[in-house]
């Protein structure tokens, strides 16, 4: 998950922790080596690979297909799943290595969900479309991991916390719920902009703490515009959205944050709890 | 700017849904077996025990086959229409029987019975492409006095949000009716008399067409709609009907006398349709509302109502409890008679056709009764239910009956 991944376990038994906790890990890795876009081994690859050949996914990935086709469409295009190409003429290090528009045009040939033909369960890919489930993978996994733990057992409650996205199944112990820091992207890891008590719910942040380009003083944020191939402007420096499971938590933080200076105005609209970093 | 929320949320509810069945079954979910064990009971009449046996299996990805295997033992007796034996009739006051008098047994009042069923049915489910969905069954029912074979296909369809199903089935069933001594009584003959005709054939054929939505991630509905028809022998072999001849025929209430005995009678056709309406609300702490409510009307004029509501209650470490609350009315049959009474038959006339089996009277049933459950771990759950069912009939010779019904399942999930 290339991120710090705890699961906190509210139960007095150690065995039962222990199993708990390799159960969490099992899954966890389980779901990132199947939709890790870094592995050569896994259905992602297969499809990025697939040369316009119809790929036929198991379920799992299908769902998640479909529920990328609704986020394309929730968001009006904004979110889009093949828009990973523009990575090749972006690279959010911190420099001021802005690409031309000439690099970048040429790119938005390869990208957008309509392009790619999703029957499923068989996807074929147009030549040079590439997916990416970066944008769910990690709050999927916070929520599978989570479900999974509370069929396993259904009376212990446990907070999965996968690099600051995360959910809670219920309390902890004695009905206290459980404290969560809201990081404050400008000091990152050092002061929180909230803290929130929470029994049972999700919490995802989106933002761009480490991830933008500096050049003349413009800052370009990580967050790219599918449609346009660059970066969304003047979008908040980081969304946090309460919610009842991480994907929606972070799918909303996301949409806000694609939704630039209009950030704010569009989680006003929806019925959540919410911080903007500005 | 709009609110997706709503939208986003139910999307979420259907992927992780979805693969709580898809990936942690996975492998894991191999093959099921429940066995049950079912105790009907009612107040010194008909007994019944039931084995229930069920095998689910996956035999690929997208098919499921599962086996049912039902005996039943059935004992005890069961009011067939007529009067004779019930009593002296002079202490009969109206027709409805309404002092609750008991017949003595050995009459033609209650007729003994004593019969065991063996069943079998083999489904088969296959998933297309994860939205769609086709179900194919067979059965065969066996009783010393009824044979039954029947064949079904269901097909479900989900929009392409997963807000919504669609779904579509026929069944048809082919049945073999006789008395346990072979044959089937003429109708309107003596009893005791006229000739042993063949034994009665009938068909059924049922179509249904439904609905599913999920309204939010809490709330689900349901909407059926479900026509077809039976058709050739209807009559129950062992039902009698009699003839009664008023006392005092300017005194009703002077009570009646029966004169004769006869087979019953009924149409060869009978065209039945129903509306089902469901909603099942989860609450916060996870407990389930479901209530549903059945409109069914036939040709025959019988119309009923049902209505019907559970609540599962969840608790800690697993356990369950349901208490479950079910109203039941019909309508009579428009050839249900208490007796053919002479005054308005005559002496030798009938009507076209007649039946005094009470399940064709009008009806009021009430059900009470809960249902609770334990999972032991992720493969073992055991479930008890217990009910106590009571019906009220408007003019029959035995006006209440209850039954109490008491089962006990397990279902193990094996790797």
């Amino acid at each position: 998950m290339a991120s710090p991944c705890e699961c906190l376990i509210a139960c007095d038994d150690e065995n039962l922790a222990r199993q708990l906790a390799e159960l969490a890990m099992a899954e966890a890795r389980r779901i990132e080596q199947k939709f890790s876009r870094y592995r050569q081994d896994n259905i992602i690859y297969r499809i990025n690979n697939s040369a316009a050949e119809a790929i036929r996914v198991d379920q799992e990935t299908a769902d998640l297909l479909d529920f990328s086709a609704q986020c394309y469409e929730l968001s009006d295009g904004l979110f889009d799943i093949t828009s990973g190409v523009l990575r090749e003429a972006w690279q959010f290090d911190g420099s001021d290595r802005v690409p031309q528009a000439a690099v970048i045009k040429p790119l938005l040939q390869r990208i957008g969900w309509p392009k790619l033909i999703w029957n499923r369960p068989l996807l074929t890919l147009q030549p040079g479309m590439q997916i990416d489930l970066g944008g769910i993978g990690k709050e999927y996994a916070v929520d599978h991991v989570a479900k999974c733990l509370k069929q396993h057992a259904a009376e212990v409650n446990v907070l999965v916390n996968f690099g600051g996205d995360l959910v809670a199944t219920g309390p902890r112990l004695m009905a206290v719920p459980w404290t969560v820091g809201v990081d404050d992207p400008s000091r990152s890891g050092e002061k929180a902009v909230a803290g929130v008590q929470l029994s049972k719910g999700a919490f995802a942040t989106s933002g761009d703490a480490r991830r933008f380009l500096m050049k003349d003083n413009r800052r370009y944020s990580h967050i790219l515009n599918p449609k346009t191939g660059w970066p969304v402007e003047q979008a908040p420096r980081s969304v946090s959205v309460l919610a009842n499971t991480c994907i929606e938590a972070g799918m909303l933080a996301t949409f806000a944050l694609l939704q630039g200076k209009n950030a704010r105005r569009f989680l006003e609209e929806q019925d959540v709890v919410f911080w903007i970093c500005e | 700017m709009k609110s997706i929320q709503k939208k986003l949320a139910l999307a979420t509810c259907s992927l992780l849904a979805h693969n709580a069945q898809s990936v942690m079954a996975a492998g894991a979910e191999d093959w099921a077996v429940d066995a049950s064990f079912l105790h009907y009971e009612e107040e010194e009449r008909i007994t019944v025990n039931k084995m229930i046996g069920t095998l689910v299996t996956n035999i690929s990805e997208s098919d499921k086959v599962k086996v049912d295997l039902v005996f039943d033992t059935m004992s005890g007796s069961t009011p067939s229409g007529a009067l004779e034996g019930a009593g002296s009739f002079t202490t009969i006051t109206t027709p409805s029987g309404a002092g609750g008098f008991s017949a003595s047994s050995g009459s033609t009042a209650l007729a003994e019975f004593s019969d065991t069923r063996l069943g079998v049915s083999l489904d088969w489910e296959h998933t297309k492409k994860r939205l769609y969905r086709i179900n194919y069954g067979s059965s065969i029912s066996v009783e010393k006095d009824y044979t039954s074979f029947g064949l079904n296909t269901n097909y479900a369809q989900d929009s392409s949000s997963r807000i919504v199903t669609y779904t579509a089935g026929v069944a048809v069933a082919f049945d073999d009716v006789r008395r346990s001594t072979g044959g089937t009584p003429e109708p309107f003959a003596l009893y005791g008399g006229g000739e042993t005709l063949e034994n009665g054939t009938r068909v059924t054929l049922d179509t249904i067409f439904g609905v599913t939505r999920v309204f939010n991630r809490r709330t689900l509905g349901q909407l059926n709609f479900s026509t077809g028809f039976n058709e050739g022998y209807l009559t129950d072999p062992y039902k009698l009907i009699s003839r009664t001849q008023l006392l005092d025929i300017s005194d009703p209430s002077a009570g009646f006398d029966e004169k004769d005995t006869y087979y019953e009678s009924r149409p060869s056709v009978r065209q039945r349709s129903s509306l089902y309406g469901s909603m099942a609300h989860s609450t916060r702490n996870d407990n389930v509302l479901h209530m549903s409510y059945r409109y069914y009307w036939d040709d025959w004029d019988i119309v009923s109502n049902t209505l019907d509501f559970r609540l599962k209650i969840r608790y800690e470490n697993d356990f369950f409890i349901e208490p479950h609350l079910r109203f039941y009315d019909q309508t009579a049959a428009n050839f249900y008679y208490f007796a053919i009474e002479q005054e308005v038959f005559g002496p030798n006339g009938f009507p076209e056709y007649g039946s005094a089996d009470y399940r064709l009277d009008e009806i009021d049933g009430t059900t009470l009764g809960f249902n609770i459950g334990k999972t032991f771990s992720a493969h073992g759950k055991l479930r008890v239910r217990v009910e106590h069912i009571r019906w009220q009939y408007k003019n029959s010779l035995f006006d209440v009956n209850e039954a109490l019904v008491f089962q006990l399942s397990y279902k193990k999930l094996f790797e």
